[in-house]
């Protein structure tokens, strides 16, 4: 076998692979609807069921837990998990209490404005579940920036960009609820 | 017109459905031929070539993603045209890249005659790619089906260029055992 030999079976992968990882940007998001309360609670940890990828912060993290991602059900869609994944250079692990994920998810809702005066690039509706990629661009109040990729484990293809300029106490309370601090 | 509609087309065998083709698909497919041959003409006889296929696949075949499938068509067709026109020589392109890096996931050994099961090889690949973690899916994919240069794929999904890299590498390992274990 040769190395063409291995990119045209490349080209045999199966469609849906490659429709997903080619696929443009969408704005269009889709709304479902939830006919009960215990419906309503698992979309409202749907946005927290994330992967974030910590450019840079490998070497502060620890543990070892895989992460449980998102499996595709029967249909082809995904089936949301609660699970936030952080993974770095170094290391992976997985968050997976409820309480420390609807904590995150808050913190990040809770920031309206920049310290500068700005208002924050908000985060996507809870109810409105996106699959797809966030880039959220923090910038701390010591001058020190950061890119996090999230991604959300949900259904519509959605891609956007957060940005949030947080003061140094704000910073810190999110590096704490990370585990990074 | 939504895939669905085109499709039904093919199957009312239509030639309305090469034109709806053309018009939703035929940039996306130009551009796969593209990466592959640096020729204008030659990737537009390619796609031309992918509707024609579409024509004969449509029915009985009946694909999943529109996009995709069409996709693979060119590339399949642009590859081959690649491989007649290089038969003796390496031209510019993605291609000699992306054959040199899939280079590292076969062994070394010495060179043996021998018939590559590609039925198997596809399903291996296939399942293979399935099993990765989902950045690092789109980023293969990106590259070694659709052909982009490194730097395009990190500007698709937003990534540096050495991270991008880096990735790659990490799954050209991961591949480079999945082949040894089978024997490939």
């Amino acid at each position: 076998m040769n190395a063409l030999d291995l990119l045209e079976a490349i080209g045999e992968i199966d469609e849906r692979d490659v429709a997903l990882a080619h696929a443009k940007k969408s704005r269009k998001p889709l709304y479902i609807a939830l006919g009960s309360a215990a419906a309503c609670l698992v979309v409202l940890l749907m946005l927290p069921g994330i992967v974030m990828n910590l450019i840079g912060f490998g070497g502060a993290m620890d543990g070892d837990a895989p992460s449980a991602d998102m499996a595709p059900n029967g249909d082809g869609e995904m089936d949301a998990v609660v699970t936030l994944d952080v993974v770095g250079k170094d290391a992976a692990y997985a968050i997976q209490d409820s309480a420390t994920i609807a904590e995150i998810s808050a913190f990040l809702a809770s920031v309206t404005e920049n310290v500068d005066g700005t208002p924050s690039e908000s985060a996507p509706s809870f109810g409105v579940p996106a699959q797809g990629e966030y880039r959220l661009i923090l910038s701390d109040g010591r001058g020190y920036t950061a890119e996090y990729l999230l991604r959300a484990n949900c259904l519509v293809s959605h891609e956007t960009r957060l940005e949030y300029v947080l003061d140094a106490e704000q910073t810190d309370a999110l590096y704490r609820l990370l585990g990074l601090q | 017109m939504d895939d669905k509609s085109i499709v039904d087309l093919y199957f009312d065998r239509s030639e309305q459905a090469i034109a709806e083709t053309a018009a939703k698909y035929g940039r996306y497919c130009h551009t796969i031929s593209y990466q592959i041959l640096y020729n204008d003409e030659e990737a537009e006889e390619c796609v031309n070539d992918t509707y024609l296929g579409a024509w004969n696949a449509m029915p009985p075949h009946r694909p999943s993603v529109l996009s995709a499938f069409l996709g693979k068509i060119t590339r399949r067709l642009s590859l081959d045209r690649w491989r007649r026109a290089h038969a003796e020589k390496r031209g510019g392109g993605e291609v000699p890249l992306a054959l040199e890096e899939l280079a590292d996931c076969l062994s070394g050994g010495e060179e043996v005659e021998e018939t590559v099961d590609k039925k198997q090889l596809s399903l291996l690949l296939a399942a293979f790619v399935r099993r990765l973690p989902d950045a690092e899916r789109r980023v293969f994919v990106c590259r070694y089906f659709h052909l982009e240069s490194v730097e395009a794929v990190a500007a698709r999904l937003g990534f540096s260029v050495s991270k991008v890299k880096s990735m790659l590498f990490r799954t050209r390992v991961k591949l480079r055992a999945v082949l040894d274990k089978e024997g490939y």
